[in-house]
């Protein structure tokens, strides 16, 4: 008897609960959900687009939404949030692989269910072949370093590892992990401050240079990769901080000098030239083409800092370069004349298929991430026209970007959640060189993962596997301080 | 006779516990307020989520949950309390089993005065506490299975790992603990002395394990075997007790009683300075008590980097967003979030949220409304200073700072407050807080040619003289200095008494019956 009265309480108080959608009103608009995933693209495989329906005035209760794809396939999820059951979700976005997801939303606000209308989620027919992502995360914390660190993460799942962290260090600060071309078996990292070093790890065997070179007149600082693997660029850039007494941007970050190099890693030789190194000049963020035949670079007039700060404007450049002896060409092309604009080019990074290149653009300077007006551009290698890739810009900064190996899918960074973190999204380009509505990385718990966090997440790329890197080894020969001075030629 | 005997420890017991509880609400409020300040606790499932990331994750969540009610009367006292009474009860049960009760308890004593000590310690936090206490509570686990029973099973490998995993160095505690306990069974039964294996095994998981487990952690070894921290024993940190109260009355706008615990400070510092001067200016009195207070600091030639203390990195927050300048107090804010365990400092989120209404990034602003709103502290703060839902007395204070912020764009390199506080004068000539904050960093420096150039700028130019008797007592000395002519004195003097008064110093110079003036001042200090 006490047991039926127990089941008939818990019965009434879980249909009191109302799990399950009842007395539906329509309303005739698109469900506010958080992240925005209405109309995105995304790859078969990627973890399950997780979200919340968001209001400021009244607490959503609970969700109740239903996925179907083209076949008749069905996902379900039901709580306070959309939280998709991972496998389901693969195998629905695999098999509905070129074709669109229609989601319907329910949502339980003041008691009252609610059912917007559907949207749409397509599914690319262009794979994305990558393991997942690696990225710095560190807080804003502009001086001083806190808790940051380089890590990665599944882009099937929500599981992210880190490569290594500055709590193992005592607050160093590490910068820029740059693999070739996705494949992390060839990266390299710098670290700044008491024990800096530039990490160049080949096929698992590490070098650790020298941070900084007297003759380069700063660090090896924003690299690239060449293709052949031999050869890396880097930038060296000398770089002060400032802050912005008003207005919507808060810092800005310029170089009192910069050239770009390039390293040679099977003679453990920096190769410099002239056109590379010119004294009133700033060479910087370099790049290779896919064919490894050209260095890209940025270049501006340098300033008077931080009075002419404003008029720090770069210009996209490229130089021959032959693999075979390391020599550079004789004659600089500018590819894209931002100084004309009025504007400045930063981080121009090539599509791997040659087909484009895709760099940031901001009104000057090339630290873009805190300029609110940084948009990405696309210049179309076959015609030599660029222009703004609208599709994916916001009104926040729009920055850091790299291609995935089958150039079909691009990982940039974007202030346009709280115009003050940095988040990671990515977007797909089709044959007609048109990118898609680009989509938040997803999270577990999206709105509480990215509501709490007070984190920036930077230079992000994709990885084709997991590094596999022995951060111990990598603390122990951080703080050994024992570099090897590259020679330079 | 047993039963009377232990009616006395519990009657003992319990005074030790409502003493403690009388020291800390009465003499440490301020302390436990820091405490409850220097950390944020996020009532959701990802939040919680989190603590597994690093060892130790149920003394840290629960010493962190614990620490967001210590901004309740009394609750910080008692539970702090609670918590050492906790440890000290599972100490002396535990040493009871293995040494004589007159050593037990003095063991015990000396264990408690150790807590105790360690409590004072501002950057003592409540999981240290909890991290003993389980740690000994688990040791108690095995005790059981060492002392009361005969089983042959040893669980030391799965309690130690499990020490650790849930209270990190408590790891420690319980494997000494398991030493300990084995001993006195080695001793009292010579048969089991197999039981060595198990304190073998413990020690060696409670080395091991964290040496396993630092580079999933991402933590050195030493701070993996010792995660969450040590304390360090202290005597009672009046003096700071005494700042943090000077400090939490100017946080919470109570501005006269900044003053009064200021005046009332036994051992007057930069920091009672500061907070004093502070409060005077917002209530438009700084040139009046300039020279009242026995130090001269305004915080203006202060500069903050890795190494400033962390409670001046709070007072260059206040100072700047005070002064209107929404760039250095976002950017000291900043820095001690980042100098904060978890890179959460609650005061700081607060303090964001309002510099970023008063610069107009709602967008920015919401970001840390929406972390507070997730507080059991400040949920509802957090809701009277959304947009929307903005009481009219916050709007107006949002926008009273709005106007005294800087408009003008420039690059600053680094933290020279003149220059804030300059271009926060050509933003808004009316902010007298600022101006004051100039001139009587002028007067304190004694560079009687730059005030009478501020004055001039800031003043005189913009048809707004500022008659405080300090600037007329400074102004006297430069015009006498440079043998201003009359039509200048007229220009510039207009208290008759004071000129009079001026006549009679400069006959008597460095006359002690002329303190509190700035001629005095100039002369003499």
């Amino acid at each position: 008897m006490k047991y039926k009265i127990l089941t008939l309480l818990i019965t009434i108080f879980l249909l009191g609960c109302g799990s399950t959608p009842t007395d539906v009103k329509k309303v005739a608009s698109l469900p506010p959900i958080f992240p925005d995933y209405i109309d995105v693209t995304i790859p078969a495989g990627i973890a399950p687009l997780n979200f919340a329906v968001v209001s400021d005035k009244e607490e959503v209760q609970r969700i109740d939404v239903t996925i179907k794809g083209a076949n008749g396939d069905e996902l379900h999820a039901n709580g306070k949030y959309a939280d998709f059951n991972i496998d389901k979700w693969h195998k629905l976005t695999e098999e509905n692989r070129g074709r669109q997801l229609t989601v319907s939303v329910c949502a339980k606000i003041a008691g009252e269910w609610k059912q917007y209308d559907d949207f749409t989620i397509n599914v690319s027919p262009y794979p994305l072949d990558e393991w997942g992502l690696t990225y710095r995360r560190i807080a804003p914390g502009y001086e001083v370093y806190s808790k940051m660190g380089i890590y990665q993460r599944d882009l099937g799942n929500f599981n992210e590892f880190s490569i290594i962290e500055n709590t193992m260090t005592d607050g160093q600060c590490y910068n820029c992990h740059t693999a070739n071309r996705t494949n992390p078996n060839d990266f390299v990292f710098h670290v700044r401050g008491q024990h800096g070093a530039t990490l160049v790890s080949k096929n698992g065997e590490c070098t650790w240079l020298k941070a900084a070179n007297d003759t380069l007149g700063g660090s090896m600082v924003y690299p690239y990769w060449h293709p052949s693997g031999r050869y890396c660029a880097f930038s060296t850039n000398q770089t002060r901080q400032g802050f912005h007494i008003s207005g919507p941007k808060r810092l800005e970050v310029f170089d009192l000098s910069s050239d770009v190099l390039v390293y040679d890693t099977e003679k453990n030789e920096i190769l410099l030239d002239s056109l590379l190194n010119k004294k009133a000049w700033s060479e910087n963020t370099p790049s290779f083409s896919p064919d490894g035949k050209w260095l890209y670079f940025t270049t501006c007039y340098q300033q008077e800092y931080p009075l002419k700060h404003k008029e720090e404007r770069y210009n996209l450049c490229r130089i021959a370069f032959d693999e075979t002896t390391g020599h550079f060409g004789s004659q600089v092309d500018t590819l894209f004349n931002a100084v004309d604009l009025d504007k400045s080019v930063t981080w121009p990074r090539p599509s791997y298929d040659g087909k484009y290149i895709l760099f940031t653009l901001s009104d000057y300077g090339y630290f873009s991430i805190w300029h609110k007006e940084s948009d990405q551009w696309l210049l179309n290698t076959a015609t030599g026209e660029a222009r703004p890739a609208e599709e994916i810009n916001s009104n926040d900064a729009d920055s850091f970007h790299n291609w995935s190996d089958n150039s079909r899918w691009v990982v940039f960074t974007s202030r346009r959640n709280d115009g003050l973190y940095s988040n990671l999204y990515l977007t797909c380009i089709d044959d007609n060189g048109h990118f898609s509505k680009p989509f938040l990385l997803p999270q577990a718990n999206p709105e509480e993962y990215y509501t709490q966090s007070l984190y920036s997440f930077n230079t992000p790329d994709f990885t084709k596997t997991k590094v596999d890197f022995n951060s111990r080894a990598a603390v122990e020969a951080i703080l050994s301080d024992e570099r090897i001075p590259a020679q330079v030629r | 006779m047993l039963r009377t005997k232990n009616t006395i420890i519990i009657g003992i017991w319990l005074i030790c516990c409502v003493a403690l509880t009388i020291f800390y609400a009465t003499a440490y409020p301020s302390h436990l307020l820091w405490q409850e300040q220097n950390q944020i606790f996020l009532n959701t499932s990802h939040w919680v989520g989190t603590y597994f990331d690093k060892p130790a994750w149920l003394g840290c969540l629960a010493g962190e949950w614990l620490t967001q009610f210590y901004s309740l009367p009394i609750a910080g006292a008692a539970i702090l309390t609670i918590a050492i009474a906790f440890c000290v009860a599972l100490f002396a049960k535990a040493t009871l089993r293995f040494l004589p009760k007159a050593a037990a308890w003095s063991v015990t004593a000396l264990f408690a005065i150790l807590l105790f000590g360690c409590s004072l310690s501002s950057s003592t936090n409540l999981a240290f506490f909890l991290c003993i206490a389980g740690g000994l509570s688990l040791a108690f686990a095995e005790m059981y299975i060492i002392i009361n029973k005969t089983r042959k099973i040893d669980l030391s490998p799965v309690i130690v790992p499990l020490a650790y995993w849930t209270f990190g160095f408590g790891a420690l505690i319980t494997a000494l603990f398991i030493c300990l306990f084995t001993f006195k069974r080695c001793a009292t039964d010579h048969s089991k002395r197999y039981w060595w294996l198990t304190a073998g095994v413990a020690l060696v998981f409670a080395a091991g394990f964290p040496a396993l487990l630092c580079t999933s952690y991402a933590l050195p070894y030493a701070k993996a075997l010792l995660y969450p921290g040590l304390a360090t024993p202290t005597i009672p940190q009046t003096k700071f007790e005494e700042r943090l109260a000077i400090a939490d009355s100017f946080y919470e706008r109570d501005y006269a009683l900044t003053k009064r615990l200021a005046m009332k400070a036994k051992e007057p510092d930069d920091i009672t300075a500061f907070y004093y001067y502070l409060s005077t200016a917002l209530q438009d009195s700084l040139p009046d008590c300039l020279l009242k207070y026995p130090v001269k600091n305004l915080g203006t030639l202060t500069t903050i980097g890795e190494t400033t203390p962390l409670m001046v990195i709070n007072m260059m927050n206040d100072l700047y967003y005070e002064l209107g300048d929404m760039t250095y107090a976002e950017r000291a804010a900043m820095m001690r979030n980042v100098f904060s365990p978890r890179n959460r400092n609650a005061r700081m989120i607060r303090r964001l949220a309002e510099i970023n209404l008063v610069s107009g990034d709602t967008l920015a602003a919401l970001k840390y409304l929406r972390i507070l709103d997730r507080t059991h502290a400040y949920v509802d703060w957090s809701k009277s200073h959304t947009p929307g839902m903005i009481t009219p007395a916050i709007e107006a204070d949002i926008m009273r700072r709005r106007a005294f912020s800087n408009n003008k764009d420039n690059i600053r390199l680094g933290d020279n407050c003149r220059n804030i506080i300059l271009e926060l004068l050509e933003s808004n000539p009316g902010n007298t807080v600022a101006l004051d904050y100039l001139l009587c960093t002028d007067l304190l420096l004694k560079d009687m040619d730059t005030f009478k150039m501020d004055y001039d700028t800031y003043c005189m130019s913009k048809c707004n003289p500022r008659y405080k008797d300090l600037y007329q007592q400074a102004l006297m000395i430069y015009l006498a200095g440079t043998d201003a002519p009359e039509e200048e004195w007229n220009k510039y003097i207009v208290s008759t008494p004071l000129v009079q008064l001026f006549n009679r110093y400069s006959n008597r110079r460095g006359d002690p019956s002329f303190r509190g003036t700035y001629w005095y001042y100039f002369d003499k200090q």
